[in-house]
């Protein structure tokens, strides 16, 4: 029963995200067998590399989810901002990068003032957003890949901090750090979780969530294209192709982080957790010799054990079989004592 | 009416307030006002349009005619931030309470206490809760936990608490007691009595007829969307009240309202 109950709060939205990270890094610990494929540094590396993409886009796409929304078009964003910020950034990175992002937070601003304004849902102003970011990210860069001029950018981002981080993923966990603290200590951030958990009762009960949605969605566009921004400068180069397949595995990691897809319940840290999780099972699966494919046979499969913890009444059904087998003890017991 | 009554500026009129949804029209032609320091009752049988007519007061429902007055002036009240405004609060029937926050982030929900540094003011808004709800319902301890975990009557007394916590001028109370126990609800009427002495309006919506009688000053009765007469709680009985309801049959004592239905004299 205490094993039980231990197992049960492991389990609990707001812990699973940091059990399933923690389960992972132990199952592929096992095995690694002291082989030093997968503890290694090089690997904590990779990890954060692929955290610092897909972590802003997972986070963008997570706080959209939180308000019971989904932004679509946050991969539209990446691509967007990444070529935004190399054509723009020729000569000075930093104008490339703000304007990049720029663009991020003014694109999520006009969604969520068309969805507000007319009473949209998310999914049809999304799509519409992501497949215009897509033929515009086409038009700026005439469907050929752009490199950028300046090397010692992406070899700034990329140059391993303490061997562990990268300017890059530096970046990405200070946003998730910000993004905390704002969920946490803002009005904004309690707003978000009352708007995500009943949008009507708040509205009747004076919050404002018309512009709650507004800034959720500014947030996810800013999020999105500082993350393609990110990749573009450190691979040295934007093409219209990169990186639209960006959307499935942020949904992913959003999900695996504790977001529920009915909204008002999640957190930036157990998005930034299911982001590692999915990052760690990519490259340390790589890192163990495990064919691609695999990976998202192992993420499709957590995706799915965490969709039936949530059906609402399997918590019930399991304490009612737990009573019914108590009861059977006990009559057992009667009948051997009588 | 006596004297007073007639020369004193409402402090609410509403004059010809319609609402339909699709084909049904829920609130038809209604017009009613409310003084300062009085309870107005608004009684009717379920689906009659009591709650629709008060979300436009509380700025909840769009109305499709009809204007809205306070102390003598036309408001313009489009949403709930604007009834706010206007010291309108409003215990909602359905409460509205955003489940996934606990009690005190729900009473302060869209004007949350913020501390210098332009942070969430936690420990104040507690504090303020647990004095509200300490006039309220003193056994009510779980300030901390998501309000989905409350019982009905403790997520009532949230509701409660978040409505009178703001100096209301005028407050609407949509069965409040629905969900209270018999302790709780003759708080919340005592609380009704205390607001009253301080000058509120308040518009109080019962199926408590005998509750209604204790409480209101005059009782405002609804059938099929509009109003069958409006009575000082003097000059009906409850039977008489009890007919406006069920037969929209109004008595000598009340003003009668589009809804009557018309007697032939004999
Ligand atoms: N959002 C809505 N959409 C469609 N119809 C509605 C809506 N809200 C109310 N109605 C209809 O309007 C009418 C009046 O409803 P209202 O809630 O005002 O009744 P009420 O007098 O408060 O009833 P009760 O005593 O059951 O609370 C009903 O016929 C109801 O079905
Ligand atoms: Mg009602």
């Amino acid at each position: 029963m205490t094993f039980g109950n231990a197992v049960q709060r492991l389990f609990a939205p707001s812990a699973r995200p940091f059990t399933i990270v923690v389960g992972t890094i132990i199952v592929l610990g096992l095995f690694d067998r002291g082989t030093g494929y997968f503890f290694s540094i090089g690997t904590v590396f990779s990890v954060m590399q692929l955290f610092a993409t897909l972590g802003l886009v997972a986070l963008g796409l997570g706080l959209s989810m939180l308000i019971r929304e989904f932004d679509l078009s946050v991969s539209g964003m990446v691509g967007l901002a990444g070529c935004i910020a190399v054509l723009t950034g020729a000569s000075n990175p930093w104008l490339g990068a703000a304007l990049g992002v720029a663009a991020g937070l003014l694109g999520g601003l006009i969604q969520g003032l068309i969805m507000t304004r007319l009473n949209l849902s998310s999914v049809g102003v999304t799509l519409g957003g992501l497949l215009t970011m897509q033929g515009l990210t086409y038009v700026l860069t005439d469907n050929q890949t752009i490199s950028y001029p300046k090397i010692a950018v992406p070899l700034g981002l990329n140059a391993p901090l303490a061997g562990l981080f990268s300017l890059r993923s530096v970046v990405a966990l200070a946003v998730f750090a910000i993004a905390a603290l704002a969920m946490r200590y803002t009005r904004l951030g309690r707003d978000v979780i009352a708007t995500g958990s009943d949008r009507r009762a708040s509205r009747i009960a004076g919050l404002n969530t018309d512009r709650v949605v507004i800034s959720v969605f500014a947030a996810s566009g800013g999020s999105s294209a500082l993350a393609g921004v990110l990749l573009s400068y450190s691979l040295g180069a934007a093409s219209p192709v990169a990186l639209s397949d960006v959307l499935a595995p942020a949904a992913a990691a959003a999900i695996v982080g504790g977001v529920s897809v009915i909204g008002g319940r999640g957190s930036p840290m157990g998005i930034a957790a299911g982001v590692l999780t999915l990052c760690i099972l990519s490259s340390g699966l790589s890192a163990i010799g495990v064919a691609p494919y695999v990976h998202d046979l192992v993420t499709g499969a957590i995706l799915l054990v965490i969709a039936i913890l949530d059906a609402p009444d399997l918590a019930q059904r399991i304490t009612t079989w737990q009573f019914d087998r108590a009861e059977r003890q006990r009559n057992a017991l009667k009948g051997a004592s009588s | 009416m006596d004297a007073t009554d007639a020369t004193r500026t409402p402090l609410v009129v509403l004059r010809d307030i319609s609402v339909s949804f699709g084909g049904v029209r829920a609130v038809d032609q209604v017009s009613a006002e409310l003084y300062e320091g009085e309870v107005l009752g608004i009684v009717g049988h379920n689906g009659a349009g009591k709650s629709t007519l008060v979300k436009v007061l509380s700025g909840a429902c769009k109305r499709d005619g009809g204007t809205i007055a306070i102390r003598g002036e036309d408001a313009n009240i489009d949403n709930p931030r604007d009834a706010r405004r206007y010291g309108i609060e409003t215990i909602y029937q359905t409460l509205a309470l955003a489940d996934n926050v606990d009690a005190a982030a729900n009473i302060f929900l869209g004007r949350e206490l913020k501390t210098r540094w332009g942070t969430l003011d936690d420990l104040a808004m507690e504090a303020q809760a647990r004095s509200v709800m300490g006039r309220l319902n003193p056994h009510f301890a779980r300030f901390k936990d998501p309000v989905k975990s409350l019982s009905g009557g403790q997520r009532q007394s949230v509701a409660i608490a978040r409505a009178i916590l703001f100096n209301a001028r005028i407050l609407i109370m949509d069965e409040p007691t629905a969900a209270l126990g018999p302790q709780e609800t003759a708080q919340v009427g005592e609380l009704v009595r205390k607001l009253k002495a301080e000058r509120i309006g308040i518009i109080l919506i019962s199926h408590d007829i005998h509750d209604l009688f204790d409480l209101a000053d005059r009782i405002c009765a609804m059938k099929n969307g509009r109003v069958v007469g409006t009575a000082r709680v003097s000059d009906v009985s409850k039977d008489e009240v009890l007919g406006m309801i069920i037969l929209g049959k109004c008595p000598p004592g009340a003003t009668p309202g589009p809804g009557a239905m018309v007697l032939e004299t004999r």
